[in-house]
């Protein structure tokens, strides 16, 4: 057996040009075939993480059902012990409280109907990293009696950074309640829809206007990393279980995005397949011509008394060889693109927007896929091919081999 | 020329080879083919459902409209702008629409909604609403007080058909409340939540009457000639400036779908990329291999007199000869995928994808650009490809070339 | 024939005279808090399933146009007021000292919280104008209570279906509203109870606002003290006015 080895990976340097042409594309469709799917797989987690992320978080917390149906006395207790086991957990990067409920927002030219969020300026910066929106002045700080307008509202109210604005509404025992608060800066979350309508102030000064107590609406929570999600969510139910509480993770109160990116990704799935197989095709053809080549040879040595067993032998280690050595490089090669393409990130050539959010360059990701399905693909492709002729060769009588080239 | 009839016969000699190394590189080519078509399919067919269920190729609005969207900002000279339009060969079907905000009230619950006003029959042209029918019945011109709502908000408001509501909307200008009865006389569902949550569509006149801007209409929504290449249609919209109004087609109004289909645009090019390799390689393992076959031959043409230039001339051409047959295979094999495929469809429905949802079957598109683009690509690389064999079999030397055979 | 004449004569001037006190009953159900100008102190309070309120206040009215509402407890609200101008209504605000105009888009809100809509403060439905109404119980029989069923007219912008009205055939003050929707169901009843005399002219001095569907939810208000038609200057229904502590 060794010896067949010994001899087929000998064999390979008889005809370098043709060993290396063969080799060659098998490296070179391999290598491909893995970056694309680090790329496909890199880019949308890059998309799904960003707008995750920076837009709603990975996890959110509410009270049973206001997911569904909002309502303002949705509410549930942010307690020590609640906050504790946030704080532990070592995957959570950062969570945020949050309070929501309708207000009348009115300035001395006008006034207007809204959305009046608040939460805490830290906290939010550890989590979506609100500020990154603040498009004029800044976000307001802790405690501060100031306020964050939202571009279109602020337009509506005719007012700027460093206008007053009064707030209205109705708090948690049902008394009219109404502060009056700076405007220390506007945000831009590029949906007109929700800068249109939304106010924020400090958690502290929400609570006191809305005599809300502990009571809070939402805990939006980010994680380390997108593979994280689902474990810590898995951790925080088992840990809040007896609550009444929703934990949900971004597919879950978010179903609408989910199952977009999961369209977008099927798309690519087909693309992916047909890759494949234009991949495996294209191995198949120049290991075909390779062995088809060589029948002859093979015919001969047959001639010469070789078994039909060892010239089989012989054909399959040559080629196995080839395609090992071929696919072990096309597999480095692959990851060394994708290492590249994870650090440094390809730049796309027009700035991508999604929902907000603007990439300007997308990120490959190392993942087993990669690595995997083209191997397959190598394997499977190159073994059918080389079957066929190497049994021809071991059996069929000399002569007839010979002639057939 | 004698050097192109000399290749093509040259390549037939090994007929088996030939079509073997022509398939495969024709797989290659009918996969770009195929998935172009499909993914051109793909958008086409997400953009139909955006722009067929309600939105239109594109709209028409006042200048400045599309930043505030206050009701107040009308058309002007609405009539005169629709028989303009008319007459347009692009413009396939129109819908004047009035667009108020407001409030509905039922009997039990009251919701913030978008209140449009349309004409029954031009909105049936343009849009799906009458298709997208759950329950009652949809817009009758006769029926001035009927309207037709989404069923989240009809589930939120808790109404049903027959069922009265009190629609109230304020005059920007005023700052009057008007209010109206309607009754619910359908319930649709479009799949697209967007919609389902917050229209009330009721006929013009009456909506007209309550905003209090006379005839004039806040938007015009168009449906263009399908046969339209997308230039055409961006030339159509650009057509309109220093009109004072602002017409944008469906790209300005949904700049998300225009980022998705910038992704797919590079997800084709890596596998252009994939595929040209491929080809590449599958080209030179073919070429070389002939050309080994044959260096005896090859010693026998130097050592007559048969000038490098011709060698290599005569390489280039075998390899453009199996380019050719691989390009003949391979389109074969693309547009005959297609044609498969876009009478069978492929089911995507029920899908969302980026705010729309996919509400028909998918049908891949066959168009002549990117086959020929295609097609013509694979035919050069594999002429250049040939440069290489090309080189070596000139370069040789008689005594190598009759050595070297077997 | 000519008792014969007589019986149709009879016949005819009952008929007409049950026609002629329908419509007064519906004339009187709707001028019932109506006057040249008024005068009160009114309690309010408001339940829901999360809390209950009191608030106390004084209102003035002049003609159908003008009211002005001023709170009086408890501490924490004390000093707010209401302002309507026609179809136009303003809020003050002492804790900041404001006054805010209600924007067209916020008039479908409660008005303080309470099941009252600011649009109820602003608009009037008129029973005789805006409703069609029959007998249930006629005033010719022998129970106490008269009872008519009102069916809006065509294209009013009204969400009810009927409206069920009970009032005392002895002095014709309300007993109740009870609203319902198309189908049937009721939706919303309105109880009047207490009847005191204000200035001459007896009134429900308790009306109770009950929402059907909704439950643990009643808003409740208290006439303590009503003086119709007094005196009452124009020039205090103004935004300056409006700020002005009590």
């Amino acid at each position: 057996m060794s010896l067949w080895l010994k001899m087929g990976f000998r064999n390979l340097f008889r005809h370098k040009r043709r060993s290396l042409f063969t080799g060659l594309s098998i490296v070179t469709g391999f290598a491909l075939c893995s970056f694309f799917i680090g790329w496909a797989e890199g880019s949308y987690n890059q998309i799904i993480d960003g707008f995750t992320r920076y837009r709603t978080g990975h996890i959110q917390i509410h009270a049973r059902g206001y997911v569904d149906d909002p309502s303002f006395y949705k509410t549930f207790d942010l307690t020590p012990g609640r906050a504790g086991i946030l704080d532990a957990d070592p995957h959570i990067l950062g969570w945020s409280p949050r309070i929501t409920t309708g207000a009348l927002f009115a300035s001395d030219s006008a006034s207007s109907g809204g959305e009046l969020k608040a939460f805490d300026p830290g906290r939010e910066a550890e989590t979506t990293q609100f500020q990154r929106h603040i498009v004029k002045g800044r976000i307001f700080k802790k405690g501060a009696q100031e306020v964050v307008l939202g571009k279109e509202l602020a337009g509506v109210l005719k007012v700027s950074p460093g206008d007053h604005i009064v707030v209205v509404t109705q708090a948690a025992d049902g008394i009219t309640a109404s502060g009056r608060y700076r405007v220390s800066g506007l945000s831009d979350t590029g949906e007109k829809s929700v800068d249109r309508v939304t106010a924020v102030i400090p958690l502290s000064q929400g609570k006191e206007l809305l005599w809300m107590g502990e009571r809070i609406h939402e805990i939006a929570v980010t994680v380390d990393r997108m593979k994280s999600v689902e474990a810590v969510k898995q951790r925080l139910k088992r840990e809040l279980a007896d609550s009444g509480l929703d934990i949900q993770s971004w597919q879950e109160f978010n179903p609408e995005f989910y199952r977009a990116m999961m369209a977008d990704k099927r798309g690519n799935y087909i693309l992916l397949l047909i890759m494949v197989i234009i991949v495996a095709v294209g191995v198949f053809n120049t290991v075909l011509m390779a062995v088809m080549e060589r029948q002859h040879e093979y015919g001969l040595m047959r001639a010469l008394g070789t078994s039909p067993g060892g010239v089989f032998a012989l054909v399959v280690s040559e080629t196995g060889c080839l395609v090992a050595m071929a696919s072990f490089t096309g597999m480095l090669l692959g990851m060394g693109l994708n290492w590249y393409f994870h650090v440094h990130g390809l730049t796309l050539p027009q700035p991508l927007s999604y929902g907000g959010i603007t990439f300007e360059s997308l990120h490959s990701e190392i993942v087993l896929k990669s690595v995997v399905l083209p191997w397959a693909t190598v394997l499977v492709s190159a073994f059918t091919v080389t079957l066929y002729p190497a049994i021809q060769a071991a059996r069929v009588a000399p002569a007839r081999v010979m002639r057939s080239f | 020329m004698f050097e192109l009839r000399l290749a093509w016969r040259n390549i037939w000699r090994n007929k088996k080879r030939t079509l073997i190394a022509g398939t495969a590189i024709g797989i290659g080519l009918a996969g770009l083919i195929f998935v172009d078509g499909l993914m051109d399919g793909m958008m086409m067919n997400l953009k139909e459902s955006v722009t067929g269920t309600w939105m239109g190729d594109g709209q028409i609005h006042a200048r400045g409209y599309r930043e505030t969207f206050d009701s107040g900002l009308t058309i002007p000279r609405t009539d005169q702008w629709k028989s303009r339009l008319e007459r347009m060969p692009e413009v396939k079907a129109l819908s004047l629409r009035v667009v108020l905000s407001g409030m509905a009230n039922s009997a039990y619950e009251s919701r913030p909604v978008s209140l449009y006003g349309v004409d029954p029959r031009e909105e049936k042209a343009l849009s799906e609403i009458d298709e997208s029918m759950v329950s009652g019945d949809y817009l009758q011109p006769e029926k001035g007080d009927g309207a037709v709502m989404g069923d989240i908000l009809a589930r939120r408001l808790e109404a049903g058909i027959g069922d009265r509501i009190v629609l109230t909307v304020t005059r920007e200008k005023t700052g009057e409340l008007i209010q109206e009865l309607f009754t619910v006389a359908g319930i649709f569902h479009t799949g697209m939540n967007e919609i389902d949550r917050n229209f009330v569509i009721a006929p013009l006149h009456t909506v007209q009457s309550m905003a209090g801007s006379g005839k004039d209409v806040n938007e015009i929504a168009l449906r263009l000639d399908p046969s339209l290449s997308p230039e055409e249609a961006a030339a159509f919209w650009s057509s309109f400036p220093g009109s004072g109004i602002d017409a944008a087609g469906w790209e300005e109004l949904l700049p998300q779908m225009k980022t998705v289909m910038g992704m797919k645009g590079i997800s084709m090019a890596i596998m252009s990329v994939v595929i040209f390799g491929v080809v590449l390689f599958g080209i030179i393992n073919v070429m070389f291999m002939s050309l080994f076959e044959r260096l005896f031959e090859f010693g026998v043409l130097k050592a007559l007199g048969t000038t490098r230039a011709r060698i290599r001339k005569l390489i280039i051409m075998e390899s453009f000869c199996l380019g050719g047959v691989a390009v003949l295979l391979g389109s074969l094999l693309g547009i005959g995928l297609l044609l498969i495929f876009s009478w069978t469809g492929i089911d995507y429905r029920g899908l969302d994808f980026g705010g729309a949802t996919f509400t028909r079957m998918l049908y891949p598109m066959i168009s002549l650009r990117p086959f020929i683009l295609y097609s013509l690509g694979v035919w050069a690389a594999t002429g250049l490809i040939g440069l290489y064999p090309a080189r070596y079999a000139a370069r040789l030397t008689i005594a190598d070339a009759m050595k070297k055979s077997l | 024939m000519r008792f014969l004449s007589l019986f149709f004569l009879i016949v005819l001037f009952c008929s007409t005279a049950a026609a002629r006190t329908l419509e007064d009953i519906l004339h009187h159900l709707d001028d019932l808090y109506r006057s040249r100008s008024s005068r009160g102190v009114v309690r309010m309070v408001i339940t829901t399933p999360h809390w209950e309120r009191e608030l106390e206040m004084r209102v003035w009215t002049r003609g159908e146009e003008l009211t002005l509402i001023k709170i009086t407890a408890p501490a924490r609200e004390k000093g707010m007021g209401t302002l309507k101008a026609g179809r136009e209504m303003w809020n003050y605000l002492p804790a900041v000292n404001k006054v805010i105009k209600i924007p067209p888009s916020m008039m479908m809100g409660s008005w303080m919280g309470s099941d009252f809509k600011n649009d109820d403060l602003v608009k009037e439905y008129r029973f005789v104008e805006d409703y069609t109404f029959e007998w249930i119980t006629a005033p010719d029989g022998k129970e106490e209570n008269i009872e008519i069923l009102g069916t809006p007219r065509p294209d009013r912008p009204i969400v009810w279906g009927s409206v069920r009205v009970i009032l005392r055939k002895k002095d014709l003050m309300p007993v109740s509203y009870l609203y319902y929707d198309q189908s049937g169901v009721p939706v919303r009843e309105m109880t009047f109870s207490r009847y005191r005399t204000f200035s001459g002219r007896l009134l429900p001095s308790v009306t109770e606002l009950q929402p059907l569907n909704k439950d643990g939810q009643k808003t409740t208000l208290i006439y303590e003290e009503l003086s119709l038609d007094v005196d009452v200057p124009e020039s205090l229904f103004s935004l300056r006015e409006l700020r002005r502590g009590l």
